[in-house]
Formats: structure tokens, C-alpha cells, sequence
């Protein structure tokens, strides 16, 4: 078990390779209906999503809820079955391969929403950090244990008069930090961090992003970041994809996406962000109608229902295919795509 | 009583005209009597709602902010109680009227929409019946009226249709013809009996319609959980607004929601409210939306009122540092904004049942000073439009012991 400590490529982190290649991720989910429960259908709640993940970076996933942002991490994390597509970590297929789970989670990590349901509330914070480490990386000493234990949690600012509390005995925002030290057991290479700050009060969200670029700068960390909330991958992103019902209409970096934003959808989002200053405050564009069911995805481009910008004869027949703007801009809205057709 | 300023966003009045007060709220105490100890939740919270005008209570979680709203209506359940105060609407104070008599101030002139529809809508019940029954319960006389008036109408169909009738038999074979589509088509409008509970399905289904909802007549007979998150976010305002209150409180009603919902929502809040002319009191804990909506603004801390005023004027100038901390936690988008760390307010929210001595923030306070821990500062104005719980604005400073800031060492205390 303790093969996977031997990682030869801890120490020599190379910044121009990716540390994850998503390619034409493909995951759909069965509905299960009728009266002898057999399935009658999908939802297809990823549908070729491409990206890659480079070492000290920050990809931050937008979109509104119900537009796939969890299950790609959840296909990343091996939690879920793909479809179609492929994941590569450092150059290794890791998809749906689950001889290799035990060790690639190790170099995977992943941070949830709500800390409560992540901790164990019967357990002591020694144990719940010390899980990992005893389980994954086969540290079976009670004095080491601790200690190693004792380090993550100085690492994320916690004491070591907590290490024999229980979970009930911390605030959110403690609980939060316990989850990243756990998350943080394995010197992971990549953590993916699902929306998590949208539990917590906005000065508890300060304290914890601050934390996490802290530790990105030390530990060389990528993250995968999934929110809804625009200002805080502002502040922490790198490059952001906007996601729209299980593809992404627009991806780039911060530039791009916040101050040379193309697509409709990012617009739109962009504006609805509520304002905290004068000089923020901007006409809103308000969306009519929801986000529409993944089960039955309107013809074409899967915006164009809802999308404000003038209709284009090929926009409810065919789907969008991605346009570089720039090198690190790309778009899929029939507006751009045109032209080379 | 403050002069209001109205917030450029949402301005429709002039600025000169002078505020209807709607509700005062005056030095409310609400504790929980628990176990380990009294929980002072509201310790002494003071502010007034206008008519047609959106007032703001923005905090973090645990600083009180439901439970005022919650106490507004005395909703309070056991262990908590109201020790103190006054709740005054209209003249009238809410806190010694009888239980029969605050009944028909709940729901009929103030009325509360709640965080999580998912729990405050009944999931066996259909959306129609839910909103009829608010309409049963709080608007029976309007319902007799409109219920009078469509059995009117009815019996003139009717008699139309007799006449119609009549005439279909000794009219020729070519008229009959037409006649007989014209009768097909009446006999359609025509109903057999009227009753109450017609009218109050019509009354939800058009309610449905005015808040922008699309589909309504179907809407009605669908259950809670086929609609998604911000369709029953909407189901609820309109159940709120099926009674025409006077006061609206709306107890962080988009926080589930996605933000292009939630920029929908709050439209539509901000439209009925011009066109109603109720007043609204917002409950937050995001000041985004405080800003986008709201004309002025109080922010709770730990059970008080730290600053309170304007929107304009706080978000430009915060005065009080833990607004200022609030303000500066907040990730900006701006270019030069992502260079610098996103400041924080050090420490956690105190423990309610033994907060600290004097103020309450003078713990995680840039600025402590003595006298921070040991009296507690009351809302004083510091100008028009704004008014401050905070020593650093107090106008006689003269005493050096009191005015000099805290050593290490007792802030050191003070965090333990």
C-alpha cells in the first residue's frame, strides 16, 4: 500500500505540463421509469467538456445550478461513470479505471459545499484528518498520526487543543478548514473545490479564500473551482469556463471572460451579479424563463430560448462549434461560428 | 427620525417630499431561555419602516436578523420570548394587543415570505389550492363581492341562452345553423353554480399571471415539487402579496437561488413595490443585493445595530469598522482588485450567551479602545442620514484613560 508514497513526480512539477487533461467528457445519468423501473431515458449532464488543468492554476467552472459544474468533478473523482471522452492525469487514463482509484485519489482531492455533511460528527478531528493518512498512506502509529495530523491543521491555522474536539464544537467557517486539511493529507496535486464558500458569511469567505491561495502558492496546488458566485473566482481564478446546461458557451482567462466577454450567457450572468459600489452598478440583463431540463435540451444551441441576442437562422438547428477569439479565448455562439462555415 | 434620501436605483418620489411612518420599532429585546443560558438574540434593536419604501437588514449569520423579523409578528416560539420594546404600526402597538387581535395583523397587513419555500409550501397540496386558501382565509369579503358580481354575470348569459333558444326554434333552416354554433359557444362560458372557491382559484391564477409567471392556469394544479426553485420562490411572494399588506417581510428570500434568478426576483420585488406602495422590509445576509434594492439599510451585529442610514451613504462611507469590514471582505471586480488580499474581520461572531462586555465587536476591532470594553456605544446620528453604535465617533473624548487603545495584553482578554 505504501507504493504510491514513491511518487516520482511529487518533487519535479513541470508548470507547462497538465497535471489534468479532460477531453470531450461525456457523462449521462439514466432515468429510471415504468412499472418494472428500467430505463427510459438519459440526461445527458455533461456533453463534451475539454480542458486542461496546469500546476499553480486555478480553473474556475461557472454556471447556473443543474448545468453539470458538479458532475464533471464528480466524473474527475472516478464517482461517477462516464460516458465518453477521456481524463488523463500526468499523460494516465484515468477514467472509469477503478484498480487505479485508490491511488489517484490520492492526487485528487475534493472540497464540498456543505462541511457538515463531510465531517463525521462522531468522530474526533484527529480521526477524521487522520483518516487518509492511516488509510491511503498506511501511517499506522498513534504518535505519528497525530503529528502529522498537527502539522495539516497549522497549515490551515487551526491549533492543536482542537485536534480532540468534534465537529459540533467548530464554526462554518473552522469546518471548512478542517475539510481542506483533510483534503490536503496526501499532498494532493489537484483539488477539486466545489462551491466552497457558499455556505459561509462573507468574512469567514475572505478568510478561507485567502487560505487557499496561501496554500496554492506553497504547495503548487491546481484547483478546479466550481461556483456561481463570479466575484469570488475573480478574486481567485486563473482561467474560467461558463458552463451552460453540460457545455461550456465561453471559456478564457480573468480578462476575457470579465472585460471582453462575448457570449449572451456570460453577459447576461455578468450583470446579474448584484453590485456592491457605484462604480459596479450596470444595466442588468435579466434572463426570462429557467434553465431548461438537461432530460430534453432545446434543439441547436441550448441557449437560444432564453438568449437576447439577435437569432441567427442555424441557432435552433445546429449546435455551436468552439471558435478561438484569441489563443486563450474560446466561444461557441453561432454570432462568431458563422463565418467560417 | 431620519430624512431619506431615495436611493438613485429606485427613485420615483421627490426628495423633498416628507415620509408616512409605517412601523417603529423601538429598543426590542427577544431572548431564549435555553439550558446553557439566556441567549440574547435581539438586545435593543431600534428602527422605523416608511411607507413605500424598502428598508435593508443585512448581518451575518446568527446576528439576530430572522428573529427580529420573527418578533415583528410574534412568531417567537418557546424558549424565546420578548422581553422588551415596542412594535409599533401605525400608532398601534403590536407587543400588548391580544393574541385574537394580532391574528388579523398577521397575514391580512403584514405578511412574511420565508427563506426556504420548499418548507414553507405544503408538498401535498396543490400550488391553486395553497394560494386559494390565503385568499379563503384574508380576503373572504373581497371574494363575496367578486362572487356577487360573477353570479350576475352569469345569470345574464343564462338568460341570453334561454332567449337564444327560444329563438333557435323558430328561426329558418339557415339561421338555425348559425345559431346553433352561437349557442354551442355561450353554453361553454356559462356555468352550472358559483361558488366562493371558484372565485379564489380565478383570483390565484391571475395573481400568478401579474407576478410573470407563464402558464398560470395550468400552474395551479401542479404540486411544489414539480416547479423549480425559483418558480416557488415566486408562488411564495405571491402568496405574500395575495393579502395586499402593508408590510412585506421578506426573510432572505433569494439566498437558494441562482443569480440570474435571483436578478428576477428582486425586479420583481422592486416593481410591485412601486406599484403597491407597500413597504418592504429585506432581510440579508448579501450586501449586493442590500445596494440593489433597498433604500436604506441597517446593519445587525451580534444582536445590535451597528449602522444604520442610507444606502448611499453607508456603502460610500461606511462609518462603523465592522461595515467597513464587511464591505472590504467582499471579492470587487476590478482589475487592480485582484492583486491585493481580500481583507478580513479577524475573530468569529461571539457567543450570545456571554457576549463580550460593552461593545460587541470591540474583539475583533481594528480600533479598541478602553472604552469599547466597557460601555456599550448607543446609535447616535452623525449626520442626517446616518446613524452609528461606535466610540471612535463619540463627540466628548476628553478622557485619556477611557480613549486610549487596548493593550496587547486585554486584547488578548477580550478575544478569550
Amino acid at each position: 500500500m505504501t507504493e504510491s508514497i514513491s511518487n516520482p513526480q511529487i518533487d519535479e512539477i513541470d508548470p507547462n505540463e497538465p497535471v489534468l487533461t479532460v477531453e470531450n467528457l461525456e457523462v449521462e445519468y439514466p432515468i429510471i421509469g415504468g412499472l418494472f423501473m428500467r430505463k427510459v431515458g438519459t440526461v445527458r449532464a455533461v456533453r463534451g467538456v475539454s480542458f486542461e488543468l496546469y500546476p499553480n492554476e486555478t480553473l474556475g467552472i461557472v454556471g447556473e445550478s443543474g448545468c453539470g459544474k458538479t458532475t464533471i468533478a464528480k466524473a474527475i473523482l472516478n464517482l461517477v461513470k462516464t460516458s465518453g471522452g477521456s481524463i488523463r492525469y500526468r499523460n494516465e487514463e484515468i477514467q472509469n479505471q477503478l484498480s487505479k482509484k485508490r491511488r489517484i485519489r490520492q492526487k485528487i482531492q475534493m472540497v464540498f459545499q456543505d462541511p457538515d455533511a463531510s465531517l463525521n460528527p462522531r468522530m474526533k478531528i484527529v480521526d477524521i484528518i487522520g483518516e487518509p493518512l492511516k488509510n491511503l498512506l498506511g501511517i499506522k502509529d498513534k504518535v505519528e498520526l497525530r503529528q502529522r495530523v498537527l502539522e495539516l491543521m497549522t497549515q490551515v491555522s487551526l491549533k492543536a487543543e482542537h485536534l480532540d474536539r468534534y465537529p459540533h464544537e467548530f464554526s462554518g467557517g473552522q469546518k471548512q478548514r478542517i475539510v481542506i486539511a483533510k483534503a490536503l493529507a496526501c499532498n494532493p496535486d489537484v483539488i477539486v473545490l466545489d462551491e466552497p464558500t457558499s455556505a459561509l458569511d462573507v468574512s469567514v469567505q475572505a478568510q478561507i479564500l485567502n487560505l487557499l491561495q496561501e496554500l496554492q502558492e506553497k504547495l503548487h496546488l491546481a484547483y478546479i473551482f466550481i461556483t456561481h458566485d463570479l466575484s469570488v473566482i475573480h478574486h481567485i481564478g486563473h482561467r474560467i469556463g461558463v458552463m451552460y446546461l453540460g457545455k461550456f458557451v465561453e471559456t478564457g482567462n480573468i480578462e476575457d471572460i470579465f472585460y471582453n466577454n462575448q457570449h449572451p450567457y456570460t453577459q447576461a450572468l455578468l450583470s446579474a451579479r448584484p453590485a456592491v459600489s457605484k462604480s459596479e452598478l450596470q444595466e442588468k440583463i435579466i434572463l426570462e424563463g429557467e434553465i431548461p431540463s438537461p432530460s430534453n435540451p432545446p434543439s441547436g444551441c441550448s441557449f437560444h430560448p432564453r438568449c437576447q441576442a439577435k437569432m441567427l437562422p442555424e441557432c435552433n438547428k445546429k449546435e455551436p462549434e468552439e471558435t478561438a477569439l484569441s489563443e486563450s479565448h474560446h466561444i461557441w455562439c453561432w454570432q462568431f461560428g458563422r463565418d467560417e462555415i | 427620525m431620519i430624512e431619506v434620501q431615495k436611493n438613485t436605483t429606485n427613485s420615483d418620489n421627490s426628495n423633498t417630499e416628507e415620509k408616512e411612518l409605517l412601523l417603529k420599532v423601538k429598543d426590542l429585546k427577544t431572548y431564549f431561555y435555553t439550558e446553557e443560558g439566556v441567549v440574547k438574540a435581539v438586545d435593543g434593536v431600534s428602527f422605523t419602516i416608511n411607507k413605500n419604501e424598502i428598508l435593508g437588514l443585512v448581518g451575518e449569520t446568527g446576528c439576530g436578523k430572522s428573529v427580529t423579523a420573527l418578533s415583528l409578528l410574534r412568531l417567537v416560539r418557546s424558549p424565546g420570548k420578548i422581553i422588551s420594546g415596542q412594535i409599533e404600526f401605525e400608532g398601534i402597538n403590536l407587543i400588548d394587543l391580544p393574541e385574537n387581535q394580532m391574528l388579523h395583523y398577521r397575514g391580512n397587513t403584514i405578511t412574511m415570505i420565508f427563506q426556504d419555500p420548499m418548507n414553507s409550501l405544503n408538498p401535498v397540496m396543490k400550488v391553486g389550492d395553497q394560494l386559494a386558501e390565503v385568499y379563503l382565509l384574508h380576503q373572504k369579503e373581497y371574494l363575496k363581492e367578486e362572487l356577487a358580481k360573477a353570479r350576475q354575470e352569469n345569470s345574464i348569459l343564462k338568460e341570453k341562452l334561454k332567449q337564444m333558444k327560444s329563438d333557435l326554434k323558430n328561426a329558418s333552416e339557415e339561421g338555425a345553423e348559425t345559431l346553433k354554433v352561437q349557442i354551442n359557444a355561450l353554453k361553454r362560458k356559462v356555468k352550472g353554480r358559483i361558488t366562493l372557491k371558484d372565485i379564489a382559484y380565478r383570483e390565484s391564477s391571475q395573481l400568478l399571471d401579474r407576478i410573470g409567471l407563464p402558464n398560470a392556469d395550468s400552474l395551479i394544479n401542479r404540486y411544489p415539487h414539480e416547479l423549480s426553485g425559483g418558480m416557488r420562490q415566486r408562488i411564495m411572494i405571491a402568496m405574500g402579496l395575495a393579502c395586499n399588506s402593508k408590510l412585506l417581510i421578506c426573510d432572505e428570500p433569494t439566498t437558494a437561488l441562482d443569480v440570474t434568478i435571483q436578478a428576477q426576483i428582486l425586479d420583481m420585488i422592486r416593481e410591485l413595490k412601486n406599484r403597491l406602495h407597500n413597504s418592504v422590509l429585506f432581510i440579508t445576509h448579501s450586501l449586493g443585493v442590500i445596494f440593489e434594492l433597498c433604500d436604506r439599510v441597517a446593519v445587525m451585529y451580534s444582536g445590535n445595530i451597528v449602522e444604520y442610514g442610507t444606502v448611499e451613504d453607508i456603502f460610500e462611507n461606511p462609518q462603523h469598522p465592522y461595515t467597513k469590514g464587511l464591505l472590504a471582505a467582499i471579492p470587487k471586480v476590478t482589475p487592480e482588485s485582484r492583486k491585493n488580499k481580500l481583507a478580513i474581520i479577524k475573530g468569529m461572531v461571539p457567543n450570545l450567551i456571554y457576549p463580550p462586555s460593552g461593545c460587541r465587536f470591540h474583539p475583533r476591532c481594528p480600533h479598541a479602545m478602553k472604552v469599547c470594553q466597557e460601555i456599550r456605544p448607543d446609535l447616535i446620528p452623525l449626520n442626517n442620514a446616518v446613524q452609528v453604535a461606535c466610540h471612535l465617533y463619540d463627540k466628548d473624548k476628553s478622557d485619556p484613560d477611557l480613549y486610549r487603545p487596548l493593550t496587547n495584553e486585554e486584547r488578548l482578554e477580550a478575544t478569550i
